[in-house]
């Protein structure tokens, strides 16, 4: 019975949400954000259990000291300081904000330079773990993007800056939409398989 | 115009779904031939290996929420994550999945739930086989990083949403072993091109839930997303011969 009422509860929240999108009456419409709302404070509440549950991924590694567990300890006390720390002076506070500037921010920069470094690696490498003309392709696509985009000192290579619009704008922008497409259709179709009730991630 | 557009999105979805129900109650019995695709077939066979051999799994299921766009691919993820839990539940070592949403999360230790019940396995079942790695795209990625050497894992899929942040996530489990990796965004799938050893570009991501066999409607949807395909083609196509003769 609980798996019937499941059903029929995802199905009607699900279908009701789409109707009101694109029927403009009041009711309906206020139902949607009233639905919407309570989705927010669920995913909230999932979220707080969330984090609860990273604590305890981490808790264990310590405990059994698995591999990395040294991180681990390193991840729990920073847990533990920024959630005292912001429930304390709150999320405005200088301190807080301290934290998201000086630390969070600098270390995902850092990240993002890190990310350069292995795509041009991974690029390169790709054309020896998969010999095949579609990397090859993929390759010489990458080159010629680069060096019609940074400025190279002493030579000047003709057609270069115009063929890599072209690159980017036609064959780029083309197969783009061709594969924005295909994922629209994907993306609508497991949509639907939730509404008509033939896919039940909820209890599978 | 946005009237238009409306109603358009209405009669594609409408036409999506009479496709799905029909295909999917058309020949039950059978399940339909699909073309080679060699990542879903390097999935099957890493799945396979990993269950006789007794090495983990893991399969990240990207930084999206179940709230956004982005949740048909996390709703992929989670297909392929019931399939892949059912087969690695008897294992030493059951399959690991990631996320970054609180409630990713707990859907996805609900489907390991269910594949634990199913193989009569439910004393072996470990909530934190699902897990938030971190929170926030490089927050996520940076966690995930740790998973594929700290978990001793031997194959990486990576089904779900993700930016091009992917690539440290492929790149870590490419050091341990298999990748096979697909996303939404068209940027991460170029960035999965390179450093995944088995791209999924496009739609193939939406075809897991067919090749891997997790119900019939699965296999429905991919065959409506066919047609629906040529209709949008030949809709694209006409459209441009009538804007070309001056008609529209």
């Amino acid at each position: 019975m609980k798996f019937h009422v499941s059903v029929v509860v995802a199905i009607g929240t699900g279908l009701l949400t789409l109707v009101a999108y694109f029927v403009p009456l009041a009711p309906l419409q206020a139902m949607r954000a009233a639905l919407l709302q309570i989705g927010a404070i669920l995913a909230t509440v999932a979220l707080l259990l969330g984090a609860g549950n990273l604590l305890s991924v981490h808790a264990r590694k310590i405990r059994d000291g698995k591999p990395g567990h040294l991180y681990s300890i390193f991840l729990v006390i920073s847990m533990l300081s920024v959630f005292i720390m912001v429930t304390v002076f709150g999320p405005q506070s200088p301190y807080s904000v301290w934290i998201v500037t000086q630390v969070q921010q600098p270390l995902e920069v850092a990240l993002t330079g890190l990310l350069s470094g292995v795509l041009l690696i991974a690029g390169v490498r790709v054309m020896f773990r998969r010999p095949h003309w579609s990397t090859y392709l993929f390759f010489l696509a990458a080159v010629i993007v680069l060096l019609g985009t940074a400025p190279l000192p002493f030579v000047a290579i003709p057609f270069l800056q115009g063929f890599r619009n072209w690159l980017a704008q036609v064959p780029a922008v083309g197969g783009g939409r061709g594969l924005l497409l295909g994922i629209a259709l994907g993306a609508t179709a497991t949509g639907l398989r939730v509404l008509l009730g033939l896919d039940q991630p909820y209890q599978r | 115009m946005a009237a238009i557009e409306g109603v358009l999105a209405l009669v594609v979805g409408l036409l999506l779904a009479g496709l799905i129900l029909f295909f999917t109650f058309l020949r039950r019995g059978q399940w339909p031939t699909f073309r080679r695709l060699p990542a879903l077939e390097a999935l099957s066979a890493d799945i396979g290996r990993s269950v006789e051999s007794g090495t983990r799994l893991h399969l990240s299921l990207g930084n999206g929420s179940m709230y956004g766009p982005e949740a048909s691919a996390t709703l992929v993820g989670l297909a392929a994550l019931s399939q892949i839990a059912k087969a690695g539940s008897v294992s030493d070592k059951p399959p690991l999945a990631t996320s970054a949403d609180g409630a990713v999360t707990l859907l996805s230790q609900d489907v390991y739930r269910v594949a634990f019940r199913h193989q009569r396995a439910e004393d072996r079942y470990d909530p934190l086989l699902g897990r938030i790695a971190g929170l926030g795209p490089l927050g996520y990625a940076a966690g995930t990083m740790h998973t594929a050497p700290d978990e001793d894992v031997t194959a990486t899929f990576i089904l779900g949403p993700q930016g091009r942040e992917v690539a440290l996530v492929a790149e870590a489990g490419s050091r341990r072993g298999d990748v096979v990796g697909g996303t939404l965004d068209p940027v991460a799938q170029a960035v999965l091109y390179a450093t995944a050893d088995h791209p999924l570009i496009g739609e193939e991501l939406f075809a897991t839930g067919a090749y891997l066999k997790v119900n019939r409607a699965h296999a429905a949807s991919v065959q409506a997303q066919d047609v629906m395909r040529w209709v949008v083609i030949g809709a694209a196509v006409a459209l441009a011969v009538l804007g070309t003769v001056g008609i529209l």
